[in-house]
């Protein structure tokens, strides 16, 4: 008796289970594709935040000095194969790849941030 | 464009190393390159052009390394595990 009702409230379960489960998988994709729409680019805030991180612990670079607007050769005292360091760990942080001629032009903190807050593939 | 050349070379020389599978040749290659560079920071000239051929050479080394490396993985290194 007790067995019976529980395998029916079971089965019952996993018929709505089952039920629900369709119903997310035929919602998914629409919900999917808006989320990754919306994720393509990053918040520049965010960027800005974890390029700041990233700068900061460069070994070279006195924290205290690291600001939004900060050069690397100018305020930071980097030279020119620092600055090179410095936009490879970018690099690394977003898992994105900068072709030599966007690098080149990265001087800045704000530099940086522009860029990667304009990279789709920025993570 | 000339001066941009020793910087190019830089970044494809660290990328490579980065590539390296075995946690102490990838650091020993990152910082050999960066001791190479800071040494020969005030070529000009000639000496700079040959510089620049032996870090080309260096870097298809560095290459074929990275590829060698992988045929025959190690163990990761405890301090990979550090981090």
């Amino acid at each position: 008796m007790f067995s019976s009702a529980a395998r029916t409230a079971a089965s019952r379960f996993a018929a709505r289970a089952a039920v629900s489960s369709r119903a997310t998988v035929t919602a998914q994709p629409s919900a999917m594709s808006l989320r990754y729409f919306a994720s393509t680019f990053l918040n520049p805030a965010e960027v800005q935040e974890r390029i700041i991180t990233v700068v900061k612990n460069f070994d070279k670079v006195d924290p205290s000095k690291v600001s939004a607007t900060s050069k690397f050769a100018d305020d930071l005292g980097l030279d020119s194969l620092d600055a090179v360091e410095v936009v490879m760990a970018i690099e690394d942080e977003f898992a994105i790849e900068i072709p030599d001629a966007e690098a080149d032009r990265i001087a800045s903190v704000a530099d940086a941030v522009e860029y990667v807050a304009a990279h789709p593939m920025a993570k | 464009m000339s001066t941009n050349a020793p910087l190019s070379l830089f970044r494809s020389l660290l990328r490579q190393a980065r590539n390296m599978d075995n946690y102490n040749f990838r650091e020993y290659a990152t910082r050999r390159v960066r001791v190479g560079f800071e040494n020969n920071r005030n070529l000009a000239g000639d000496h700079l052009d040959m510089a620049l051929r032996e870090g080309r050479e260096q870097l298809d080394i560095l290459k074929r390394q990275v590829v060698l490396g992988r045929l025959y993985p190690s163990a990761p290194s405890v301090m990979e595990s550090v981090e």
